[in-house]
């Protein structure tokens, strides 16, 4: 090994620590005795007591299933909007000549940044007339504001990688519009597809401006662990956080072969 | 069957590709459209395949207007030069797509696909992921998949370009002997001469969004109709003197192959560089230091030599045209 390899492994380690220190600290608060983390003013660093009773407590108490159903809900909701809408917009813009189709996808990014605060209570407003507020189609419209865009340029990225002398030979072969899309385009795309799906629906899993603004009645997950916190119950918020964090390790493992960078490229690539 | 192009114009913003083509087509020519690089042969499949609309012009087939129906109502096989097979389907089911999309039953699919994958040798990699085989084997495949169905006529566009010399003459045979096997009307692109020489029973040459010349490989050889075509067809570019040279009238120029020389006495010429072709020797040469001509020799001749050589048979040229 050399010094450039080692360099390289220092600087790796140094990055995973600093991003998985912070899962650490919650790993330990839910399986360590309280009086060593929370209520002890220079908490430990290690596992002192380890108990199971937090998480008993902060999951008997309070209902988590009902927040987590309903995150689980919104969450696959905007993933399905977002590819079901994502996926003609990318195709049609990845089908333009280049000089149409960048302002576009530039355009679509930068409505992106807008703050979502300052477009949450319109829609707060708006919603309330149209029924939809505290609902989770209402928070999952709202939600796919952000990620559509995103969506639409990872697949307008992996659309335009697709040789047009396939579509054409579809067409050929006796393939309608609709079937060269359905029957080659579509598996063609899979792991754009897939890509999209997930970047969008892990971003509703944890957007919160939205949620509280416009769902905050019946609450998603991570609005419900912020009512622990505020109501001072520590130990419910850490044991919902758990619960919160694993179906992301969980996804992100299944399916990590798709999350390389090549498919979140998007249309850069040209 | 006869497919006829009547006034078929293409243009690309302000840039006219294709610039009125008028031609008939018989039934079962092997009909080569031969040009240089970016001249519009592809844009000229696509508009008769249906892929890209003429901005005027007619495609009659058999008597019928194709020009308005899109490409899967057409009934017309292509293979592009990338061969444009799924990816995401093994070799089976490439073959197979377009039978689906008829709605064939699933034995029939099955009968057809084996006989045209026996006619092209690659029964044995049916089951393999299109992505896995060699050029020449996906080229196979983009032919079967073309055969598989009974179009009205084939588009094939330079669909040997990607192999290598070896399997490119191997595979040019191929072709000719299963387009006389199907026996239906091949239309096939190509820039490359000699590809075109050896498989066409016509050729049309495209030059400026026109037909330039359209004949037999032999007439065009013989009887270029333009100084263009003369230059672009054949091993050798033909060569070009003013008529006084032979004693003609030297308004007109007149055009004569390497072949058509004999070394010995007459014009003199000073060689510039020598090439080995096949089994002759050829001589680049430059006559009174304006005229560039090639001829055969027999023998090595050092460069700045002076040889002498005299004109056995020639065309007349005048304005870059044949003139008889
Ligand atoms: N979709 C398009 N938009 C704009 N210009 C195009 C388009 N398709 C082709 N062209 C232009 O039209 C001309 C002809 O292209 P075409 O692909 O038909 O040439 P070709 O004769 O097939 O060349 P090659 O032998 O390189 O394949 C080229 O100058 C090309 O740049
Ligand atoms: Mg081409």
């Amino acid at each position: 090994m050399n010094t450039r390899q080692i360099l390289i492994y220092i600087g790796v380690i140094i990055f995973s620590i600093y991003f998985l220190f912070p899962l650490y600290i919650l790993i330990l608060v839910a399986f360590n005795s309280p009086k060593y983390t929370i209520f002890s003013l220079y908490p430990s660093l290690l596992l002192q007591a380890p108990t199971l009773s937090n998480l008993i407590i902060g999951l008997t108490q309070y209902n988590f299933v009902e927040p987590f159903l309903r995150s689980l809900g919104t969450a696959t909701l905007v993933g399905v909007l977002s590819i079901a809408l994502g996926i003609p917009a990318g195709l049609g813009l990845s089908r333009l000549s280049y000089k149409i189709a960048y302002p576009i996808t530039l355009l679509l990014l930068i409505t992106n940044m807008m703050p979502s605060i300052s477009i949450a209570v319109p829609i707060a407003a708006e919603f309330i007339r149209a029924h939809l507020f505290n609902t989770i189609p209402g928070l999952a419209l709202a939600q796919t504001l952000i990620t559509l865009p995103l969506a639409t340029f990872i697949l307008e990225g992996t659309f335009s990688a697709i040789p047009l002398e396939i579509e054409y030979q579809a067409r050929l072969d006796g393939a309608s519009v609709f079937q060269a899309l359905w029957r080659i385009l579509i598996p063609m795309a899979a792991p754009g597809i897939v890509a999209a799906f997930l970047i969008s629906w892990m971003f509703s899993w944890d957007e919160f401006t939205f949620a509280v603004i416009l769902m905050p009645i019946t609450p998603t997950l991570p609005v419900e662990i912020y009512y622990n916190i505020t109501r001072g119950d520590m130990l419910a918020a850490v044991a919902f956080s758990l619960i919160f964090t694993i179906p992301v390790v969980v996804i992100t493992l299944l399916l990590q072969k798709y999350l390389r960078g090549e498919y979140l490229a998007g249309g850069i690539k040209r | 069957m006869t497919i006829q192009l009547i006034d078929i114009t293409k243009s690309y913003g302000n840039h006219v590709v294709l610039n009125g083509i008028t031609q008939e087509i018989e039934d079962g020519e092997f009909f080569v459209i031969l040009g240089p690089s970016g001249e519009g042969k592809s844009t000229l499949l696509k508009v008769i395949a249906g892929i890209e609309r003429p901005d005027k012009g007619k495609i009659i087939v058999n008597g019928k207007d194709m020009t308005n129906l899109p490409p899967e109502k057409r009934n017309i096989a292509m293979v592009f030069q990338n061969y444009a097979l799924y990816p995401n389907m093994s070799v089976y089911d490439n073959i197979a797509f377009p039978l689906k999309m008829r709605k064939m039953k699933k034995e029939e699919i099955k009968e057809r696909v084996m006989r045209v994958a026996k006619l092209l040798g690659i029964q044995d990699i049916l089951d393999k992921n299109v992505l896995k085989i060699s050029g020449g084997q996906q080229q196979r495949v983009a032919i079967a998949r073309a055969l598989v169905r009974d179009p009205v006529f084939f588009l094939l566009d330079e669909p040997l370009s990607n192999l290598d010399a070896r399997t490119r003459f191997v595979a040019r045979g191929e072709l000719k002997r299963i387009q006389k096997e199907v026996g239906k009307t091949f239309i096939y692109v190509t820039h490359d001469q000699k590809e075109a020489m050896s498989l066409a029973t016509r050729i049309a040459v495209l030059h400026k969004g026109k037909f330039e010349q359209v004949g037999k490989p032999l007439d065009l050889y013989e009887y270029p109709k333009t100084k263009w075509v003369a230059q672009f067809i054949g091993d050798f570019p033909m060569n070009f003197l003013p008529g006084n040279y032979i004693g003609e009238d030297p308004n007109v120029e007149v055009g004569f192959r390497p072949e058509w020389t004999e070394l010995g006495s007459g014009i003199k010429a000073v060689v510039d560089s020598m090439e080995a072709f096949g089994e002759s020797l050829y001589l680049f040469c430059t006559v009174d230091e304006k005229f560039k001509v090639i001829l055969p020799s027999k023998e090595w001749h050092d460069v700045g030599d002076v040889v002498k050589f005299e004109i056995k048979k020639y065309r007349k040229y005048k304005d870059g045209v044949l003139s008889e």
